[in-house]
């Protein structure tokens, strides 16, 4: 028992050198609960500085770790460790793109009008929360691990968004996100204790191991993952598990709306494909369900996460057709983008099962332009609606005259979303499709761009009403510091279109 | 004895587990569900023990029995607005078909699945071997990071479900 | 939960005895005696309420029935068991008759983990303490469901109150279980009644300066769980009637009483096992020519025991008869905002304490005769709180005591 506490001690002893990003939010939680208590008298807003210095020390240990792979937490055995989090690039790529997320919602969340004037010390905490299960979705190697992450980010999301009591929507909103989240979790953990039952293991890298002896057939362990999936696509708000997703984006603060549909989505992402990887055997070769290990692609991996894909953008798209509400629409909008990244996983999937190997660079690319284009979107949503109480899209009418600059920003995002050159959502669509037809994908591809049709009329019923319709309503002031925002959020949606392939060639050392 | 106990225990313990979880779903007041919950997780519990998990066992009791039931009675008393016994579940007009034959096939496909499976054998622990001590090291030794953000978790769970019950003093006199 | 093997049913069975045998042989050797216990227990604890209530009232309570009324309980469990059964009209019938079983079996198994002497357990699980504490909320249920069921306004009222006590003071008693889990590293009832083997001060409640406090703790929730007054709440005569059985009559009613005063001796001997050295006497010589012999040892320590516990009824008696009873509020304020965090403090420094300062087989042998550091700091820390405790009553007695109440005593 002395060994095994003084291994024990060794193994923390390495971890928490690595953690050190980590543990900067679960003292920054801490820190923002407590803020409240001790700074009364000062401007309610200290509380929002305090969380950016947060996450910028965060952000500064989290550049200190790259290039870093280590796995951490767990226990060595003979063939190899058995880690709790593997920090590597494909992790640190999403830290940081969690993180940013987190830190444009700062400002955001000053500017939201339910929350000016108010003291909002345990949202600010509620929001490093969020961002520490998603850092941990994304480096996890272990189930056990993966779900705590999920349970982690989910409680943290779900209080956020009925942060505001006054605001029923909020609250029923948060009340649906809490009772489809907890269906999600319960389904999820049933299919991990069935991986559990005939593998032996949460650790990913000995799943694949006990595949590679078939402890299982293919049908039990396909039932068995597509149960874990459900889980993920929850995080993803994608097909089976999308229903929360417009009432929950429409009653959230558009703050929180914006962080669960960028970082959320991304956590979810990397957290699948994680999970996606453990399918993959010792020597390259790709476990896909049914089928003969020697038939890609027959019916596996691709197929299910490609038809996951194809009924996202569909349900997306067609029900953000008759969206009158702008949050409500965007949020459509997103399970419909989760369809197009999920094609990235299928197309991934489906590499995997071929020599040339999974590449995850189009999922990497698409989720920088997205990150860009729906932050940029809410960010002129937010501050529209904190200074006009602009909800529908109605309400937009004439926003060209309005507040040009703001409008101008919320068109580019929008065509982005839409995939129109020259901006980042063209070139990452484009990588997108050009991969999936590589891959032998094409009906995902055509229905990818039959989709993208039928999106083009609610972008384009937004872009008509802030441009052609008439309204008398007078000018907007969005201030320096909104201005300033938006500049950095929309000028990279036309850079990554302009001038895209620095960035693709960097998104191609993010896999793994 | 030639009997075996163990199986003898595992049906008794099975159909007190099951038989009460369908008058859950098929009883009308919803206090009255609440207790055939009592029954079922109670079932749940013995079979954990009789497993040999027996901190399990008696973790079940402690958060599902004294913790969540409690919680849902709780919510039932505070909540009710309509005379005592008036508190049907659902509108019970609808078809069981529908849900008998969703129950139906879920249950065809899980059942498949768990008895098709060949589980893996239980490494930790033996059968009837305390398991606490050895659940206290692995939690502080190989699990120990979990362990430690589950903690995170609850805490500031905890403030948010105060934050949320908290009465609305400084929205009133905003 | 294998049958343990330290058991009076393997010594008088034989530790090879088939699997039926022993269950029947623990089923035969405990149940009965168990239960006889428990109405032996209700019997003189009622007999006791009446006649100290009535001694701290200058009264003289029940003297007809037997000598000083000592069989008086008896005559009233007759008349109970005479008595119609009531079920009201509107009542949930079923949940009307489960809740006094409920109520009574929640406290009737933890007698299972309860030991009474070194070898007088039923079984001595390996998770003892944390059975205990999952068991508890049974009878909360019970207390519920005959609250709800009753269909009677007094009695939903007394049964909300009662979940909101005894989930509220759960967390403090929960704590105190675990600092001495900490302290003890065991959950074993048995084993932890062994590590308080020697001299008055290896008792846990001396065991390290912050153990004084979790006994106390642990004392004033072990009130609460029983509903025992000042947190009488539940049962409230002067507001709810009262409370959650003010619908039962007859035999229901009395399992109800049963059970609470069985639940009043459970805690105490609980307290007396956690902190209070269980079947040790305190002086180590007697403890050590005790355990020579297997029947004395028992039959002592069973003696020690009880006595030891109805010690502590008799405080949870004197307190009931004493003290004004607390407000909702008050309840929850004291619970949630002051003894949780005490618990909590003395978790964290009891266990710094055990891993800071170990002193782990100083109890083997010579050294349980002599005080250790803990020990030592441990028994001032408890004569500051008692002395420090009965001079603030003192003080607040004083000031609330005007000149014309003193003079009208006279």
């Amino acid at each position: 028992m002395q060994n095994s506490i003084d291994t024990a001690r060794k193994v923390v002893a390495e971890g928490m050198s690595g953690l050190l990003p980590e543990l900067l939010l679960a003292a920054l939680v801490c820190v923002l609960l407590l803020a409240d208590l001790f700074l009364r008298g000062v401007k309610p807003r200290a509380t929002a500085w305090i969380a950016v210095v947060g996450f910028v020390a965060c952000g500064a240990a989290l550049v200190q770790r790259y290039g870093a792979h280590a796995e951490i937490f767990g226990w060595v055995q003979s063939d190899g460790p058995r880690g709790m989090l593997l920090n590597d690039h494909f992790a640190w790529f999403f830290q940081m793109f969690v993180l940013a997320a987190a830190l444009v919602c700062v400002p955001m969340a000053m500017d939201h009008a339910a929350f000016r004037s108010r003291r909002m010390g345990e949202f600010y905490a509620l929001l490093a929360a969020a961002t520490l299960g998603m850092f941990l979705m994304a480096s996890s190697t272990n189930l056990l691990m993966a779900y705590l992450g999920i349970e982690f980010a989910s409680m943290a999301s779900y209080l956020a968004t009925a942060i505001d009591k006054r605001d029923r929507a909020g609250s029923e909103g948060g009340l649906k996100y809490v009772i489809y989240g907890s269906v999600a979790s319960g389904v999820m953990i049933y299919g991990i204790s069935l991986l559990y039952g005939m593998t032996g293991s949460m650790h990913y890298g000995d799943i694949a191991r006990a595949l590679q002896v078939h402890a299982a057939t293919e049908g039990q362990l396909m039932i068995a993952a597509v149960l874990i999936f459900a889980g993920f696509a929850y995080k993803m708000a994608a097909f089976p598990m999308h229903f929360w997703c417009p009432d929950v984006y429409q009653g959230a603060p558009t703050p929180v709306t914006a962080f669960l549909s960028v970082a959320s989505k991304a956590a979810g992402f990397a957290a699948f494909v994680r999970f996606l990887a453990a399918f993959t055997a010792h020597d390259g070769t790709f476990f896909i369900g049914f089928g003969d290990e020697k038939v890609p692609a027959s019916f596996g991996w691709p197929v299910i996460i490609g038809g996951a894909a194809a009924l996202s953008m569909t349900v997306g798209n067609l029900g953000a057709l008759w969206q009158t509400n702008v949050k409500r629409l965007l949020a459509y909008s997103s399970i419909a983008q989760a369809g197009y990244l999920l094609m990235a996983v299928a197309v991934y999937a489906a590499g995997k099962g071929q020599p040339s190997g999974g590449d995850l660079a189009p999922l990497i690319y698409y989720f920088v332009a997205y990150f860009f284009m729906n932050l940029g979107a809410f960010h002129v949503i937010t501050v529209i609606g904190s200074r006009t109480g602009a909800t529908s899209v109605a309400d937009f009418a004439g926003l060209g005259r309005r507040a040009p600059w703001m409008a101008f920003g919320l068109g580019l995002c929008l065509l982005s979303l839409l995939g129109m050159p020259p901006t980042g959502g063209f070139v990452g669509k484009l990588q997108l499709l050009s991969a999936a037809v590589k891959h032998d994908l094409l009906w995902l591809a055509i229905l990818a761009g039959i989709n993208t049709a039928i999106s083009a009329f609610y972008y384009f019923k937004l872009l008509k009403c802030m441009y052609l319709d008439r309204s008398d309503a007078g000018v907007i002031r969005s201030g320096a510091a909104n201005m300033a925002v938006l500049a950095v959020l929309v000028a990279p949606v036309l850079i990554l279109g302009l001038a895209f392939s620095p960035i693709a060639d960097l998104s191609r050392g993010f896999g793994f | 004895m030639d009997i075996d106990f163990g199986t003898i225990m595992f049906f008794a313990l099975a159909i007190v587990a099951v038989v009460p979880a369908f008058m859950v779903v098929l009883a009308r007041d919803i206090v009255r569900v609440a207790f055939w919950l009592l029954a079922s997780l109670c079932g749940v519990a013995g079979l954990y023990i009789l497993l040999g998990a027996d901190f399990l066992g008696l973790t079940q009791v402690l958060v599902y029995i004294g913790g969540i039931l409690v919680l849902i009675l709780f919510g039932i008393m505070m909540t009710s607005k309509d005379p005592l016994h008036e508190k049907a579940t659902a509108s019970g007009k609808r078809s069981p078909v529908t849900g008998l034959v969703t129950g139906a096939l879920v249950f065809a496909v899980l059942a498949a699945v768990i008895v098709g499976v060949g589980f893996e054998e239980n490494k930790g622990v033996s059968g009837g071997e305390p398991t606490t001590t050895k659940l206290g090291e692995v939690l502080l030794t190989d699990y120990v990071l979990p362990f430690e953000l589950v903690s995170v978790l609850l805490l500031f769970v905890l403030c948010g479900a105060a934050y949320m019950a908290r009465r609305r003093r400084e929205d009133a006199h905003a | 939960m294998s049958m343990d093997t330290k058991t009076l049913v393997d010594w008088v069975l034989g530790s090879d005895a088939g699997f039926w045998w022993r269950f029947a042989g623990v089923a035969a050797a405990w149940a009965l005696p168990i239960t006889l216990w428990v109405s032996l227990v209700g019997l003189i604890s009622i007999w006791l309420e009446r006649k100290i209530s009535a001694h701290i009232q200058c009264r003289l309570g029940p003297m007809e029935v037997g000598p000083h009324g000592a069989l008086q309980t008896i005559a009233d469990g007759v008349k109970l068991l005479a008595k119609e059964d009531l079920i009201p009209d509107g009542a949930d019938r079923m949940l009307f008759a489960l809740a006094p079983i409920l109520a009574f079996a929640g406290t009737f198994v933890s007698f299972a983990v309860i030991p009474f002497g070194p070898d007088l357990i039923i079984t001595d699980l390996d998770t003892g303490l944390y059975f205990l504490a999952a068991i508890g909320s049974l009878e909360a249920i019970g207390v519920i469901a005959a609250g709800w069921a009753s269909n009677n306004k007094w009695a939903l009222f007394g049964s909300v109150r009662a979940a909101t006590q005894v989930v509220c003071y759960e967390i403090p008693m929960g704590l105190a279980f675990v600092t001495v889990a900490a302290v003890a590293g065991t959950l074993s009832m048995t084993e932890i009644v062994e590590q308080q083997n020697g001299m008055l001060w290896n008792w846990y409640l001396f065991r390290n300066p912050f153990m004084p406090l979790a006994f106390i703790s642990y004392y004033i929730a072990s009130l609460a769980e029983c509903k025992r007054a000042p947190f009488d709440l539940p049962e409230a005569e002067s507001e709810l009637v009262s409370g959650f059985h003010t619908e039962y009559s007859g035999m229901r009613f009395a399992i109800f009483f049963l059970a609470e005063y069985a639940a009043m001796y459970v805690v105490s001997a609980l307290a007396v096992v956690l902190f209070l050295g269980g079947w040790y006497t305190g002086i180590a010589p007697v403890d050590k020519a005790l355990a020579a012999s297997p029947l004395w040892g028992n039959v002592v320590g069973a003696l020690v025991i009880i006595t030891k516990s109805f010690a502590l009824i008799f405080v949870q008696m004197w307190l009931r008869w004493t003290l004004p009873r607390v407000r909702l509020d008050q309840m929850m304020h004291l619970c949630l905002k002051v003894m949780v965090p005490i618990g909590m403090f003395v978790l964290v420094f009891a266990a710094l304490w055990q891993a800071l300062l170990p002193y782990a087989g100083a109890l083997n042998g010579r050294e349980a005769l002599y005080p250790t550091l803990g020990s030592v700091t441990g028994l001032v820390v408890f004569l500051v709180l008692v002395i420090g405790g009965w001079m603030w009553v003192r003080g607040v007695i004083r000031a609330t005591t005007s000149y014309k109440t003193a003079n009208y005593r006279t």
